[in-house]
């Protein structure tokens, strides 16, 4: 029974001890799973704070700032949260660098199942906490976005990519690869439905999965693009009827509000400038709550009425094409002038008129239209036009004069040709050859030249004084220009010509971004020269820091710091063992001062010198010896007693001295501790040298693939140029010839039309000198006269 | 005997350049209807490629600047503030609806290290939830007390000034200290946050 007993009582403990085990040891691993999360938190927490400072560049209007801290970042901790790669993703769309953008959208895409699988087995798992306890203070997209509509804005944007690069398979299965469209996406994600289906039709789907939020049907209004990008296809199958039905709908779409949206913002601008770029931050940032400019939306009144008057301008083409000039005249007539599209309009308007035989509206308008724009293409073809009319109504010397006139405009337009030929051939620079100078550069430059005549004030008469400031002014300009590192990718506008010539030529998109990449690239250059001087400052500054090292190392050497400390903490032990001893004994003269020791002295020697006289004497002492002996050991006395007062002070104070020692003694430890251990730091100095010269020989090898760039580009751009001056030479040549051609026809209709006339005129002269004739006759008696009146009156 | 052409892909490639205020989608479609009348692509496809490899390389080119930046950012960090010495003090605003930053300023064991002037723009950039690294530097090792002092407008444009002090203790690692200028609702005011990271 007892066994029994004792046998369940042991199996009970032996649970007991199981259960605490495993207690114990659930206890240790919830720790280490918190201590996990904790630093999981501390990670994300550090993620979110760094991800913030590049937000605080992108909201002041510098992106390649934003996208310089965001490498860093990525560096120094590794990979970064979602919202932070999409960003990252649209500052490179910003910066002209579409292809690093679309890598990262891939990414994110292609780590969109995996990320879905561990959300999931997170849920099941209940491990899930949000990254943030608190809910966000900011109302900040960049922030606050789910990573549902993140991969929404990446899927996006890939597809987008592939539309402008015409891969419209590939951007289907992007688009197919979207589950829910949120509201303020639907307009995009139509609009690339539509381009990637191009040129086949759209349909709308209305088995669409929209936002699950939504209650209602959702809205089958299409984009005003769509609508307009509908009305270019029926206009390109000569489905005209269709085409302007689309066209009219357009003028009655209203104006959609726009919701305001950082991603879209974010993603819309490509190679555009950093002014615009902060300008459109800005915006956004001063109307949080109002419409925001979107890509997709037409929120600006301005960006409703350009489509508007493009649709105006296809509407009138269209009435044109079916010979309704009525109609065209009408729709032209209401045209604002205001408008990029007045070039066009004014020639088709003249046009109209002109088919409508009102030539002098139709002289009128192409008139406006050569003045305001005399190197458009549409204005050098009115003059054959007018003089095609005049020759159809048989006025050949109008005709011709306005022909005269085209021939005169052409000479003069292939001398001025032939002349920007030889300029541009023979320019060195083509990045400032007739560039219209707007560099917002040289107000920074200006700056700077304060400071430099600052800097460089009047020096002192003394010569060393002198030097020491030029040393300090060199140190203080490298520095300023270390400082100026602050990288910039984008040029501050777009490249405009002083040339007229060369902004035409300039209309061609390709020859455009050709200009961009050259200004890009000088701006390229001249932040790798900043970044040369900087390594070069980086490394004089490590030969300083191992100068500094080398004369610790041969300080600490020569000062045998060690045996320094040792001999000091010896003598501060001695005085230690000397304090306690005089504590703990009675011995008042261990703190007496130099007087007081030579007072003692003196009254020993004297009471020694009376003890041995009184040695000598036998008997009693005489009397003054006695008083003198009494007076020692008064004064003895005396000395005893002020020796004891002072005692304890002196042994307090003599003790704090000691604690100030020994205090001082750990500080000299302590930093011979440090100057051991930044000897020993020789090493990491050893890898920045190896760091500093890795980036020099980048910086060197960057430098000669920029210029290598910039040869290739200026190639490019002035074999672009010069086959758009060898195509305008044709052009006009053939004009010219064509004018020519048809003076010479004009010339021959006039002298056939004189020469009618001038046979007419024989013909009149030859029957007045056959009357004449008769008449003559008559009147000399011939038979049949008549009447001269009669006669002539037959003629 | 005159050949001038009014062709409507003429137009529309006229309009296309000029439509460039427009975002790019009508203009794609405008540019992808003019060159199927006008018949523009084979010369036009072969100069793209031209300019697709020029994009290519000025792409790299860019790429590797800012690489070298970053590299070059961090090697001077390294060099200049070791984590052994390193202070980094950060500054961040929470909404910003009842304290308007003018400037910050900020003193280390009594000697002021730095004092910044906020411009519209970066208030702007903090109230959106940007974070400022308002100053990096070196101190010893051992205890040490920052001060810093906020300067701005209330909500009232009142001229404010809020000041706070913190002491911290400097070991082998860097320091990193968040200023913050936190709304309080209960006063209709806002206070000095000061955190240090946890490493």
């Amino acid at each position: 029974m007892r066994s029994i007993l004792f046998s369940c009582l042991f199996i009970v403990g032996l649970m007991a001890n199981v259960q605490t085990a495993n207690a114990n040891e659930e206890a240790s691993q919830e720790i280490v799973v918190s201590e996990q999360k904790m630093a999981q938190e501390r990670a994300l927490d550090k993620a979110d704070k760094a991800f913030r400072q590049a937000l605080f560049y992108y909201f002041q209007g510098e992106p390649a700032q934003a996208l310089n801290q965001l490498y860093q970042n990525e560096q120094r901790l590794g990979s970064a949260k979602l919202n932070a790669r999409l960003f990252e993703a649209g500052l490179s769309v910003h910066l002209g660098l579409p292809a690093s953008a679309q890598a990262i959208l891939k990414k994110i895409v292609e780590q969109k199942a995996a990320y879905q699988q561990s959300l999931k087995h997170e849920l099941e798992q209940n491990t899930v906490e949000p990254v943030l306890a608190e809910q966000p203070s900011h109302t900040n997209q960049f922030l606050d976005t789910d990573e549902q509509e993140l991969l929404l804005v990446a899927l996006l944007q890939l597809s987008e990519y592939a539309v402008e690069h015409g891969n419209n398979l590939t951007a289907k299965s992007y688009l197919s690869q979207i589950e829910t469209v949120l509201p303020q996406y639907r307009d995009q994600y139509h609009i690339l439905k539509q381009l990637s289906a191009w040129p086949k039709p759209y349909v709308i789907e209305n088995t669409l999965k929209l936002d699950d939020n939504e209650d209602h049907e959702p809205q089958v209004t299409l984009s005003p693009y769509v609508q307009f990008n509908h009305a270019i296809m029926a206009l390109d199958r000569g489905q005209y009827e269709q085409a302007y039905t689309l066209l009219m709908a357009l003028n009655d779409t209203p104006e959609t509000e726009a919701k305001p949206n950082l991603w879209q913002s974010l993603f819309s601008v490509s190679r555009a400038s950093e002014k615009y770029v902060s300008e459109v931050v800005q915006q956004n940032s001063d109307n949080a709550s109002d419409n925001i400019a979107g890509p997709y939306h037409l929120s600006e009144q301005r960006d409703f009425d350009a489509l508007s008057d493009y649709a105006n301008l296809m509407l009138a083409q269209v009435y044109v094409m079916q010979d309704e000039y009525e109609k065209s005249n009408e729709v032209l007539a209401r045209f604002p002038q205001d408008t990029p599209f007045s070039e066009n309009a004014l020639f088709l308007f003249g046009f109209t008129k002109l088919k409508q035989g009102d030539v002098i509206a139709a002289s009128q308008l192409w008139l406006l239209l050569t003045e305001q724009y005399p190197d458009s293409y549409l204005s050098w073809q009115t003059p054959a036009l007018l003089a095609q009319y005049y020759k159809d109504l048989l006025q050949y010397e109008k005709a011709y004069h306005q022909l005269e006139q085209a021939e005169i405009s052409h000479v003069s337009q292939l001398e001025s040709l032939r002349a920007f030929k030889f300029d541009f051939s023979n320019a060195k620079d083509l990045r400032n050859f007739a560039r219209l100078d707007r560099d917002a550069n040289a107000s920074a430059e200006g700056q700077n030249d304060s400071i430099e005549i600052k800097l460089n004030g009047e020096l002192n008469d003394d010569p060393e004084v002198n030097q020491q400031i030029l040393v300090l002014r060199r140190h203080i300009q490298k520095i300023k220009q270390h400082k100026q590192l602050k990288i910039s990718l984008l040029a501050n506008e777009r490249y405009q010509s002083t040339s007229n010539w060369l902004n035409q030529a300039l209309k061609d998109p390709r020859l455009l971004s050709l200009y961009d990449d050259l200004l890009e690239l000088g701006l390229l250059k001249q932040h790798i020269e900043k970044q040369e001087t900087s390594v070069k400052w980086l490394a004089h500054n490590i030969k300083l820091n191992q100068g500094r090292h080398q004369a610790l190392v041969a300080g600490l050497d020569k000062h045998k710091m060690a045996q320094t400390l040792s001999n000091l903490t010896t003598q501060a032990s001695r005085l230690s063992q000397t304090i306690n001893l005089a504590q703990t004994s009675d011995d008042m003269f261990v703190f007496a001062s130099e007087d007081e020791k030579q007072w003692h002295l003196q009254i020993k020697q004297g009471r020694d010198f009376i003890g041995q006289m009184s040695a000598h004497i036998r008997g009693q002492l005489p009397e003054k010896l006695r008083s003198y002996q009494k007076r020692y050991q008064r004064l003895h006395g005396a000395l005893q007693w002020q020796l004891k007062e002072k005692h304890i002070a002196r042994l307090w104070a003599h003790k704090d001295l000691l604690a100030d020692v020994y205090k001082h003694i750990d500080n000299l430890e302590q930093q011979a501790i440090r100057f051991e251990q930044a000897k020993q730091r020789n090493f990491v100095v050893g890898s920045l040298i190896e760091r500093q010269a890795a980036l020099q020989n980048r910086v060197l090898t960057i430098g000669n693939e920029s210029d290598k760039i910039a040869n290739h580009t200026s190639l490019n751009i002035r074999q672009k140029v010069l086959l758009f001056i060898r195509n305008k030479e044709t052009l006009l040549n053939e004009h010219l010839l064509n004018t020519r051609i048809g003076m010479a026809n004009l010339l021959e209709l006039i002298q056939q039309k004189h020469s009618r006339l001038n046979s007419n005129t024989n013909f009149k002269n030859k029957i007045q000198s056959d009357v004449e004739a008769i008449f003559k006759a008559d009147n000399d008696g011939e038979i049949g006269a008549r009447p001269v009146e009669e006669k002539r009156g037959q003629l | 005997m005159f050949d001038f052409r009014l062709n409507c892909p003429v137009f529309l490639l006229m309009a296309k350049r000029l439509i460039g205020l427009l975002t790019k989608y009508g203009k794609v479609s405008a540019y992808l209807f003019a060159l199927a009348c006008f018949g523009l692509s084979s010369h036009s496809m072969a100069n793209d490629d031209t300019n697709t490899i020029l994009g290519g390389e000025l792409e790299q080119l860019k790429k590797q600047v800012l690489s070298l930046n970053r590299d070059l950012f961090i090697l001077e960090e390294d060099l200049l503030y070791p984590a052994s010495t390193q202070i980094a003090v950060f500054v961040s605003v929470d909404i910003g609806r009842f304290f308007s930053l003018d400037s910050v300023e900020l003193k280390i064991d009594g000697e002021p290290v730095v004092g910044f002037l906020y411009t519209d723009r970066q208030r702007i950039a903090l109230e959106q939830g940007g974070l400022q690294r308002l100053y990096l530097g070196n101190v010893k090792a051992g205890k040490h007390q920052l001060t810093a002092i906020f300067t701005g407008k209330d909500k009232q444009q009142r001229a404010v000034k809020r000041a706070k002090n913190f002491s911290f203790i400097k070991e082998e690692e860097a320091v990193m200290i968040e200023l913050s200028m936190v709304d309080a609702s209960a006063n209709y005011q806002a206070d000095i946050k000061i955190e240090q990271w946890a490493h």
